[in-house]
């Protein structure tokens, strides 16, 4: 998507981008750049030194079978989770964007899990899932054992992106809302004097026109789940059982920090990283091209 | 919203209702939580009615996390990341959309990267910075031996130091220095037409005044969901600031209590008043949610009509009130022949384009009835009238091509595909647009843009035309 | 380096007013510890007590929730040159730090600082923990526990047993006639609960976890507990919990053992000493409970148990001032009358047998409400220590502990056979030793 229109001037551009990058430059890459140096080195926590060691930690994590079923359920997760906020969202939005009589009242509950706070939000949901009580755990009661994320990998899987995926909803809700209103009200009344059907118009005007967003939302949603899934993980399972939630920033936040392998924690930053931008990029590549941003 | 069908609305409140339950249930357990007392709390399973401890729980967590201050604190980093991030993110932007040099797009990566490795994994490194944020700055000067030069010649030693910690600008700065903002305010600059820059040129406004006066009032809607959004996760900021800040009565914030409100390993497990606090703690924020100001177009001035030799409309003691007390159409009784062209003149804001969208079903008619060749169409849906409509800026549907523009309607209608082809072929020749067909709107200039709206109007054969001032 | 403000004057005002209000009266120096909750008030009281009790330090204490965190970022500040000066690292952590020499050993500093403290006065268990292979203690010994294990009262009485089972025979014998009486959940197991159900039944079994005395005779040790009575151990475990007399509690699950015990949901748990001072205060009313030493499997020659918690740390690169403030309170820990306190207000052990003498000359254990915390002593201290015993000088443990509880989850939930799942977990470990041996390479254990 190329524009047509620009301002033409030499030095105001990057007046205007200097406070963003000397900040960026200063509180990420500057930081960013030594953790990275660790990757090809052995570097002792507390700073007493270290030995480079060349590709050894890369070469150490890539031949390890149990970081790549790591990354495989990091990338299930972030597709599932996704996947679900989005869809739940976009659902939402869409009902609330008919401005029926009360819609203000759902449209302001539906923000609200953006805003609770995750070490209460964690709790709340392991009540809520817990095998024992809450709603999940009343299928025990008809068919014992058959609910227990504490124990069976695939169901506190399942939780954790539930719950990800759930507190993802306020966000993409507000984003998808902004993007329907912005839609002038005219096409959708074009649309229903062509004779389309609410349902219609919402798969063949609404949708997408809401490109942009939506993709903004698909990069926003895929990102954070690959790299701020911490928190949730930490609180509801930390990684249990027997590694069945462990993704790749956990992993991470766990060898370098509890662990206290600043090498091996850095490496796989790295492997992060390039495997976000890279994700990144090709939805840059294949799919902003198809957006009409007017 | 342009239908009332009773079992779309009915769907509508249903999704709506399970949305609403599976968004409110975790907010209920809190705020039961902090009802209870603590032997309710311990109990297995946990009730789910509230109890009477609510306000014995608020006062305990108020007061052993020292809540009162440390809001304050919350709220001044918070407010501060957010304006920070606003400002930060709009400028830069701005930069990267509207102007077109060769850098703009590393710096867009530049700044896009920073949101792919999260705090927590480079907390230890970051930390350094914060102790010292000129360090890289010295480090340039060592290397540079700009030091050496300087004590040669003056006999001072350059030792930059300026320590983060324990300051509000050391919780604020490496907040606002991610790439979030950045990110949405260039998707939505994008979406701002080329024709806007270019009107703003021809009014001769410098690409300041363009952004002052016209980037930023149509931002609106994108500002307070960004701030809503920095405001938030500011606000649940936990590990950053209990890194920086080792002065918790002065600098600690409310998120920070919260988990010293958790009970840890070997503690009291009194969540009720752990949940207390958190519904404490969620409180400014839920206030401080926006309700996403709806600002829908509702553009309308003189208006024009014509209607085909096919229906006759009796317009009989038409009212329209938008509120009980405005009163915008006072009764307007028309008889329209079959086949009549009519135009209709007045003033800015008469009801003109009111009346042609009441004709149209885009509008309720408060009182009297519309009836097109003798029937009624007040319960009538739009697309149940036979009526097309030009509207004023055209409504092109921006992502099909001229064929499908026109085509839609017949798609909608389920006509065959080759019908449909040679229906659109034949009015496409009548406007003179057969070899624009496979074109996108944008790519179209404004009269051929207009030709396409009044194809897309008479490839169904309606019974009515509605043009709203289409010349 | 000479240090010149002129630059950073001009850009950083606020820092300079910060730093140009120098402390007038007390030198104020910072410790940072990993509780929080009820125990973090508790630390509070303590530093408050040091504070009035004198007028030339100031103590600022922070709390930075949780061992983990402390850990980090105590670590992150070292490096950035903005360290505590005492920071509080639990026994996972030790190894790493003890060969940073990023300490100041605390004999060194006591004795600088002109204090006498007679360090064979601690208990043996807790100083080898920190002490040097010569035996020089490096850290100071503040919230120690060990591992014990609770029984409920009435589910005893009820089964016919008389007093507490003290070997695992009797356990399962007790576990198995619970379940008979009609006791869903004899025993609460976690299986992350590595410390207790691994760690300790290696030490009093006199079985090792690794070679070279667990890491203590050097950095080239490697795990062995697949070759240990553990194997035995975590198949008996599989056995009582397909049986489901060990039944599995946790965070996870809904309710931790711990929990599920002092709610009476089960009879038996298996927990640190310091949980004793928690359950009284928690246990429901209905909940009669009694605590014991760790059972041994009939016949065993039984040793001592490792010492849990935490040591304080003095880091380098703080001011001689400091260093006074923070022996001065290490002195100040050191009093009778604060081992006292600690240890009451807590249910951590008195970290010296003269502390723990006054408190029994006192009649403390005599109380109802203590009664029993006296055997975290006995255990601490029982019979004659071997290699075995001593600790875990291990590096990367952390990681190696996730290992094992994996293990444990794998044979007992995904069936895993447990000579696999130990052989994994071995050879996970066996990685982990030998990449921190290069990271520390040249490196000899103090």
């Amino acid at each position: 998507m190329e524009r047509r229109a620009y301002y033409r001037n030499k030095v105001l551009p990057w007046v205007l981008i200097a406070p963003q990058l000397l900040l960026i430059l200063v509180f990420f890459y500057w930081p960013t750049t030594q953790a990275l140096y660790w990757a090809f080195t052995l570097e002792q926590p507390w700073g007493g030194g270290n030995t480079w060691v060349g590709f050894d930690n890369f070469a150490s994590i890539f031949t390890d079978t149990r970081y790549w079923a790591t990354a495989l359920r990091s990338a299930f997760y972030a597709v599932c989770a996704t996947a679900i906020s989005m869809t739940v969202a976009l659902t939402l939005a869409l009902f609330v964007d008919r401005a029926l009589k009360g819609t203000r009242l759902f449209q302001s509950v539906f923000v609200w899990p953006y805003a609770i706070a995750a070490p209460a939000a964690g709790v709340a949901f392991r009540f809520m899932f817990s095998p024992q009580a809450g709603f999940i755990g009343a299928v025990n009661q008809v068919w014992p054992g058959i609910w227990d994320p504490s124990t069976v990998g695939w169901q506190a899987l399942a939780m954790v992106i539930v719950c990800h995926a759930w507190l993802g909803i306020g966000y993409n809700f507000v984003f998808f809302l902004a993007g329907l209103q912005m839609i002038p009200r005219s096409i959708v009344e074009a649309g229903a004097m062509d004779g389309a059907r609410p349902f219609r118009r919402m798969l063949d005007l609404q949708l997408p026109l809401l490109a942009p967003t939506t993709f903004f939302l698909l990069i926003m949603n895929l990102i954070s789940s690959f790299t701020d899934s911490f928190g949730l993980i930490d609180t509801l399972t930390e990684g249990g059982p027997v590694g069945a939630t462990e993704v790749m920033v956990y992993k991470i936040y766990f060898d370098g920090f509890k662990g206290l392998d600043y090498s091996g924690a850095a490496a796989q930053s790295i492997v992060l990283m390039l495997l976000v931008i890279s994700l990144t990029f090709i939805q840059f590549k294949w799919v902003e091209r198809r957006i009409h941003y007017s | 919203m342009i239908e009332r069908s009773p079992v779309f609305d009915l769907l509508t409140y249903l999704a709506m209702g399970i949305g609403l339950i599976l968004v409110f249930t975790p907010f209920w357990v809190v705020f039961i939580g902090a009802t209870l007392s603590l032997p309710e709390v311990a109990r297995v399973p946990m009730q789910l009615w509230p109890s009477d401890q609510l306000f014995e729980n608020i006062a305990t967590a108020w007061q052993r996390g020292d809540l009162g201050p440390k809001m304050v604190n919350s709220l001044i980093v918070a407010v501060g990341v957010t304006v920070g991030k606003i400002v930060i993110a709009s400028l830069s932007a701005f930069s990267i959309v509207f102007f077109n040099y060769r850098a703009r797009m590393v710096f867009f990566w530049l700044i896009f990267i920073t949101l792919m490795l999260p705090l927590e994994v480079r907390i230890v490194p970051t930390y350094a910075i914060a102790a010292n944020a000129l360090s890289p700055l010295q480090l340039i000067l060592d290397v540079t031996g700009l030091t050496g030069l300087v004590q040669m010649l003056s006999g001072v030693e350059i030792a930059l130091n300026w320590n983060l910690l324990n300051s509000y600008e050391g919780m604020i700065l490496p907040l606002v220095a991610t790439a979030t903002g950045t990110f949405l305010y260039r998707q939505f600059f994008m979406t701002i037409p080329d024709e806007l820059v270019e009107a703003g040129k021809m009014d001769g406004s410098s690409p300041m005044q363009f952004f002052a006066d016209v980037l930023i009032p149509l931002s609106r809607t994108n500002m307070l969901a960004l701030a809503t959004i920095m405001f938030v996760s500011t606000w649940n900021q936990y590990l950053w600031p209990l890194l920086v800040t080792t002065d918790r009565a002065n600098f600690g914030t409310a998120v920070m209590q919260l988990k010293a409100l958790v009970p840890a390993q070997n503690g009291t497990p009194d969540w009720n008043v752990t949940m207390a606090g958190a519904l404490i703690i969620m409180l400014p924020r839920s206030s401080s949610l926006p309700s996403c100001s709806a600002g829908s177009s509702g553009v309308s001035s003189p208006a024009t009509s014509e209607d085909t030799p096919m229906a006759a409309i009796s317009i009989r003691g038409v009212k329209k009130r938008y509120t009980p007390k405005t009163l915008v159409i006072h009764g307007v009784d028309v008889e329209i022949e079959a086949g009549e062209f009519v135009v209709i003149l007045g003033p800015s804001g008469c009801g003109k384009s009111t009346l042609l969208r009441m004709i149209a079903g885009l509008e309720e008619i408060t009182e009297g009835e519309i009836a097109i060749e003798g029937r009624v169409v007040n319960r009538l849906e739009p697309r149940e009238r036979g009526c097309a409509m030009v509207f004023q800026n055209y409504a092109l549907y921006p992502h099909m091509t001229v064929r499908q523009n026109i085509g839609y309607a017949l798609k909608v209608a389920k006509v065959p595909r080759p019908e449909r082809e040679a229906r659109v072929d034949k009015v496409a020749q009548i406007v003179g647009l057969l070899d624009y067909l496979d074109r996108r709107p944008a790519e179209l200039s404004g009269g051929q843009r207009q030709r396409v709206a009044v194809a897309r109007a008479m490839v169904r054969n309606p019974r009515v035309f509605l043009f709203d001032e289409p010349l | 380096m000479t240090r010149n403000w002129l630059l950073g004057a001009a850009l950083a005002a606020s820092t300079l007013a910060l730093a140009g209000a120098p402390a007038q009266a007390a030198t104020k120096f910072e410790f940072w510890y990993g509780l929080s909750g009820d125990l973090s008030e508790r630390v509070q009281d303590v530093c408050k007590r040091f504070n009035a009790a004198q007028a030339d330090y100031e103590i600022v204490c922070v709390s930075q929730d949780n061992y983990d965190n402390n850990l980090q970022n105590t670590i992150a500040a070292f490096r950035a040159n903005k360290q505590p000066t005492v920071t509080q690292i639990f026994d996972a952590g030790t190894l790493d730090l003890m060969l940073s020499g990023a300490y100041l050993p605390i004999g060194q500093l006591m004795s600088e600082s002109g204090y006498q403290i007679d360090w064979s006065n601690y208990l043996s268990g807790i100083g080898s923990y920190y002490s040097t292979s010569k035996g020089e203690l490096l850290s100071m010994p503040f919230n120690s526990s060990t591992a014990v294990i609770y029984y409920n009262t009435d589910a005893l009485a009820k089964v016919g047993f008389a007093g507490t089972p003290s070997t695992w025979e009797e356990v399962e014998d007790v576990a198995r006639k619970m379940k008979a009486a009609g006791y869903d959940c004899p025993v609460a197991f976690d299986p992350t609960g590595v410390w207790q159900w691994f760690e300790q039944f290696s030490a009093i079994h006199n079985q090792p976890i690794a070679s070279n005395g667990n890491g203590f005779g050097g950095l080239d040790a490697e795990y062995v507990f697949n070759k240990t009575r553990f194997v035995d151990q975590l198949t008996w475990y599989k056995k009582m919990f397909d049986e489901g007399l060990f039944v599995h509690k946790s965070k996870a699950a809904g309710e931790t053992a711990n929990d599920a015990f002092i709610n009476g949901t089960c009879q038996i748990t298996s927990s640190s000493i310091a949980d004793h001072g928690t359950f009284g205060k928690q246990a429901k009313p209905e909940v009669k409970w009694t605590v014991a030493m760790l059972p041994v499997w009939a016949g065993t020659d039984r040793k001592n148990s490792f010492v849990g918690g935490a040591s304080l740390w003095t880091l380098k690169g703080k001011s001689a001032d400091e260093y006074k403030g923070a022996a001065a309170f290490f002195n100040f820990l050191a009093t009778p009358e604060s081992a006292e306190y600690w240890s009451t207000v807590t249910g951590y052990v008195p970290v010296t047998m003269s502390g723990f003498e006054a408190m029994k000359a006192k009649g403390f254990y005599e109380d109802p409400t203590y009664k029993g915390r006296e055997l975290a002593i006995e255990s601490l201290t029982y019979g004659e220590a071997t290699e075995n015993t001593r600790g875990i000088r291990l590096g990367n443990y952390v990681t190696e502990r996730k290992e094992i509880g994996d293990a444990m989850a794998r044979v007992l939930f995904d069936n895993v056979p447990v000579q696999e799942a130990l052989d994994t977990a071995v050879a996970n470990g066996n990685a982990l030793l030998r990449k921190f041996e290069k990271t520390y390479q040249g490196a000899q254990l103090p």
